[in-house]
């Protein structure tokens, strides 16, 4: 119970100082090392098991963790834990933004950080592109450009579901870099 | 009587919806909250019309100025507004629920095949269409929020600042928040 008490509270602290996603790992690594919940070797397995398991980056870490420390209750108080801010903080934000949806400065605020915001996704669709089109040699990854533009196709041409389309990547993915081997 | 079963029923209805819905978004987002985006736009706007590409937008910029997991914010904000304080806490479950039982049930083996070649090269896939969806959702997007030559300079010089420099999201809210005032100011 204390356990599990303990791994709660370590997510609250995590969720409620970091911004979701890869921002949560340096802290939930100093966490779990400083209570011995996992060695060092297991902390680096979390990145690895998170970006393979589908959800949010951040709560597949705190499932993990939670599991590794304290099986499914763990992962449970992990979980809660880390959902903490959303349950308060943004719920507080959420209903402070229905009620002054309708205000003339909310609606410039918010005419002026919706092209913010479209942006910082840009910014990180650059990131990632440069990351996964190019090879170290900054050359450009061929058989990845190729199937982008076909996957762009079926999405937008074909209107093939996103599962699907996700499917057909790694099949391909398989094909191209694997049976392949471009 | 009758009628409070029914409304009842109906109630009970939007709640199950928002879990099978943001149970499936969470089910297939690969690759964190970015990706997911375009998926919100084709189940929520699209399919089921419980919020507008303005609405999303705004929702998204909020939960990034709200510390937490992004996704999960953005869940909260679409489910109270279609089911009230209910409906938040289902669309937040229902979007971590998938994750929880696949890690539970995969967290002993999934490490073996991390280390496979063809596990990595079916992830290197992913990658590739998670761009993709990350690319349509910026032009979906796009269009909505730039509706004239101030938000696309605002757009411009956020684009450039994050690629560029090493800066909080949250600032780039509350600075373009704050242009978003004077400029309107200016106008009139």
């Amino acid at each position: 119970m204390i356990l599990l008490l303990e791994l709660f509270w370590s997510f609250v602290k995590i969720g409620f100082t970091s911004f979701g996603g890869l921002s949560m790992i340096p802290l939930i690594t100093s966490e779990m090392l400083s209570h011995g919940w996992m060695n060092a070797a297991e902390v680096s397995d979390i990145v690895a098991i998170a970006e393979m398991t589908p959800g949010p980056l951040g709560l597949n870490c705190a499932t993990f963790a939670g599991m590794r420390a304290a099986g499914l209750l763990g992962a449970f108080a992990a979980n809660m834990g880390a959902l903490s801010p959303t349950f308060t903080l943004c719920t507080l934000a959420a209903i402070f933004f229905e009620h002054f949806k309708n205000s003339k400065t909310l609606i410039k605020i918010m005419t002026g950080v919706r092209p913010a915001c479209v942006g910082m996704v840009g910014g990180v669709l650059v990131q990632l592109a440069l990351a996964n089109y190019f090879d170290i040699t900054q050359k450009i990854n061929i058989p990845a450009a190729i199937l982008g533009v076909v996957d762009l196709i079926l999405l937008l041409k074909f209107k093939l579901s996103i599962p699907k389309t996700l499917l057909f990547s790694a099949i391909s993915g398989i094909i191209l870099f694997g049976v392949l081997g471009l | 009587m009758l009628m409070k079963l029914k409304i009842l029923m109906s109630k009970l209805k939007i709640l199950i919806e928002l879990f099978i819905t943001f149970s499936k978004i969470g089910a297939v987002t690969f690759g964190g909250g970015y990706a997911m985006l375009m998926i919100l736009l084709r189940e929520i706007v699209q399919n089921k019309h419980w919020a507008t590409e303005q609405e999303l937008t705004d929702y998204y910029a909020i939960a990034q100025c709200t510390p937490g997991v992004i996704a999960v914010n953005v869940a909260t904000f679409v489910g109270r507004k279609t089911a009230g304080n209910l409906g938040g806490i289902i669309a937040t479950l229902a979007v971590v629920f998938p994750s929880v039982v696949i890690i539970s049930l995969l967290a002993g083996v999934i490490k073996a095949y991390a280390s496979l070649e063809w596990v990595k090269n079916a992830f290197a896939g992913v990658r590739v269409c998670v761009c993709v969806l990350i690319f349509n959702a910026v032009i979906k997007l796009f269009n909505k929020a730039i509706i004239d030559k101030k938000t696309l300079i605002i757009y411009l010089l956020v684009l450039a600042g994050a690629m560029t420099l090493n800066i909080s999201p949250v600032v780039f809210v509350i600075l373009a928040g704050i242009a978003g005032i004077i400029l309107s100011v200016k106008k009139s």
